[in-house]
């Protein structure tokens, strides 16, 4: 049993369903992507995991407990990163994470100290005392990831973190991410819809839209629902003409083109051996300079299964 | 420490934000209220400062009771406001049967002239004064006469007779009618009369402030990431409501404060004026709380931007009002406006100064307090867990 199970959730405004008997599961320690386009459910699932919204049917457990009705033992272990920037413009960064530390039970010299940790964090200890106000777009995103992860929640919930920001905010967040759930195990949920965060960030992936599951598991399961194929990207030189048409007889090799001295292969996942492909070139005296195995991209999965892009 | 959290960030936000909501919520409301007030200096009967006026009585009359309206008038506490000379600014005339009147029950038309020398508007206070003297000699005798009609030996009835006469006898060193008098004699100033009217305009500024600060927090997700931390709807309402009252209350102290500083108004006893600050503010922050969960903003802003202007033109227009059929539309006005409650308290604690004349002012806004908070209690109960 994962920390997180989400069970047939199903969630309704007036007649239209925007959640339809959703079910997932994390397991501690994991950094999980909820991915879909705008408008797909995702913030929607997020308030119903942190109790902010109740669904219409289904369960949220965290670490055993209920969420509809022990919602305050759940919320104690939860961090939520808002989509929008939820922050008090009107008074200072040092302010804003006193506050939310106060939330949390934090005080004293204790929650001095985690401030100034998360300040330190976020690269914003120079502007502690500024006004939120005045801060660039990227600076709010960091202090509103900050101010989720003062108390150190066992769960960390982000919804759209990186959006609108510039590249180094954002790759703040993710050294953050990493480093947080490496060090202290602790398990992020994170949603976006932009695919290539959440590749290279998540190690399991619920695809969501229109309210439904597209798709769900560990990133190599999704990939393969879309495809049996592999792409392999060859650099070689001083190869016989004929090779090409040896490589193509190779058993498991769909498609072989060459391309401006790059050889392009499509090959089946089960019947291709790496082995027989290295003695052809081998033997048409061909020097490999680089070999590139290729998987499809989220983004290719999602419009496989959705039949649209993902920020349509 | 979530309640202190709530409380400090208020406070920080005010203290970092000082300037401009000082210049919104004092400054500027001040500024108008001080504007209209010399503008309309004129239209309001002046009050302590008004001069003696020289009276000349005529007694075509003659009775006991005659003389005992010109014993009066020259009584101690008159002093200060009537001085009767063998020639006045004023000329009260006591026709014949004056005291006749009384026990027949018909009007007593006693006539106030006001000659060049003298001021209509102090004609006006003069014959409000003679009035009000009336009706309360009028409701003595009425008692009087009514122990009369009681059945009982002779002996009883002289007592009890006796007994209200002399009541009746004190009556010009009686406190009662020295109030009551003062009560004639004192009108609000211009100023006075725009403290009041601006201080509802600065509350509902505030109110206007503090909802849309709460839809805000809704669209942008304070709200959620707030309600993600461990705390229930009620603790939220509740912490929100106190941050926000405290906002409240600092803004109306700093607008009546500035005002009982400049000497304009307010200047009564500073133990009752913090009584009211303190109970309208409460109701003050309730109705912003009821508003924001019950409304959305678009409509929620239309009605408070009506009620804005709806309460400036009826404080602003007041002494024109009061003369339309005679003064009818102006007591609707005071009894229905919203802030109708509010406005009544200050000006009876400006007026009489004493804890008697506002607290039906204060318990009153105290139980729509606590009515409107019951409500609004029950709204977040049913609320808990939908998206709004």
């Amino acid at each position: 049993m994962g920390l997180i199970e989400v069970k047939n959730i199903t969630k309704r405004f007036d007649d239209k369903i925007v959640l339809d008997n959703i079910s997932l599961s994390v397991d501690e320690g994991d950094i999980f992507g909820l991915i879909g386009p705008n408008g797909a459910g995702k913030t929607t699932l997020i308030k119903i995991m942190t109790g902010l919204w109740d669904s219409n049917d289904g369960e949220v457990i965290i670490d055993g407990y209920d969420i509809k009705k022990e919602p305050l033992k759940i919320k104690e272990q939860i961090g939520l990163v808002p989509q929008e920037i939820a922050l008090f413009d009107n008074i200072s960064a040092y302010d804003n994470l006193e506050f939310f530390g106060y939330l949390y039970g934090l005080k004293g010299k204790f929650l001095k100290k985690r401030i100034n940790e998360a300040l330190e964090l976020i690269g914003l200890e120079e502007k502690r005392k500024e006004k939120v106000g005045k801060f660039s777009g990227g600076m709010k995103r960091r202090l509103n990831v900050a101010c989720a992860i003062l108390h150190e929640p066992r769960i960390l919930i982000m919804d759209e973190p990186t959006v609108g920001i510039d590249p180094q905010s954002r790759n703040l967040i993710f050294e953050f991410i990493r480093r947080t759930n490496k060090e202290k195990n602790t398990t992020v949920i994170y949603t976006s819809h932009y695919m290539e965060e959440v590749e290279m960030l998540c190690n399991n992936i619920f695809i969501i839209d229109l309210g439904q599951e597209v798709a769900y598991g560990n990133k190599k399961t999704i990939k393969s629902m879309i495809s049996n194929n592999d792409r392999i990207l060859l650099e070689v030189f001083d190869y016989r003409a004929d090779m090409i048409l040896a490589i193509k007889s190779l058993a498991g090799v769909n498609e072989c083109i060459e391309e401006k001295g790059l050889i392009k292969l499509l090959v089946d996942k089960d019947d291709f051996r790496l082995e027989p492909l290295l003695k052809v070139i081998e033997g048409h005296n061909g020097k490999i300079k680089s070999i590139n195995f290729e998987e499809p991209s989220l983004e290719e999965v999602f419009l496989a299964l959705t039949g649209k892009n993902l920020r349509d | 420490m979530k309640l202190l959290a709530f409380i400090k960030t208020t406070f920080m936000a005010t203290v970092k934000n000082l300037y401009s909501l000082v210049l919104v919520f004092s400054l500027f409301p001040i500024f108008l209220g001080l504007l209209t007030g010399y503008m309309n200096e004129d239209m309001f009967v002046p009050s302590v400062d008004m001069p003696v006026m020289a009276v000349k009585v005529i007694d075509e009359d003659n009775s006991v009771e005659s003389r005992n309206l010109v014993n009066f008038l020259e009584s101690q506490e008159m002093r200060h406001i009537v001085e009767i000379k063998e020639e006045g600014e004023y000329i009260i005339t006591i026709p014949e049967g004056y005291g006749e009147s009384f026990l027949n029950g018909k009007g007593a038309a006693i006539e106030v002239n006001v000659t060049e020398e003298g001021s209509t508007r102090q004609g006006n206070t003069l014959a409000q004064i003679v009035d009000k003297y009336n009706e309360e000699r009028y409701l003595n005798l009425m008692i009087e006469k009514s122990i009369e009609d009681r059945i009982g030996t002779e002996e009883e009835k002289e007592e009890l007779y006796q007994s209200i006469y002399g009541k009746i006898a004190k009556i010009y060193n009686d406190r009662l009618i020295e109030n009551r008098i003062i009560t004639i004699r004192k009108s609000l100033t211009s100023y006075e009369h725009f403290s009041i009217t601006f201080l509802s305009y600065m509350l509902f500024l505030v109110i206007t402030h503090l909802i849309n600060g709460d839809y805000l927090a809704r669209e942008n997700e304070l709200y959620s990431r707030i309600m993600a931390s461990p705390l229930t709807e009620i603790q939220y309402f509740n912490y929100n409501l106190v941050s926000s009252y405290i906002f409240v209350v600092i803004f109306n102290l700093l607008y009546v404060l500035a005002y009982r500083i400049l000497g304009l108004s307010f200047t009564g006893a500073l133990s009752l004026l913090i009584a009211i600050v303190l109970v309208q503010s409460l109701l003050g922050t309730v109705l912003a709380a009821f508003v924001s969960l019950f409304l959305n903003k678009v409509v929620s802003n239309v009605i408070l931007d009506i009620l804005i202007i709806l309460q400036l033109l009826a404080g602003v227009t007041y002494v024109p009002i009061s003369k339309i059929g005679d003064g009818l539309l102006a007591d609707i006005i005071d009894k229905y406006l919203p802030n109708a409650l509010i406005v009544r308290t200050y000006r009876n604690y400006l007026l009489y100064d004493n804890f008697t004349s506002i607290y039906m002012g204060i318990l009153s806004m105290l139980i729509v307090s606590v009515i409107i908070y019951m409500i609004c209690i029950i709204r977040v109960k049913r609320k808990r867990g939908e998206a709004w």
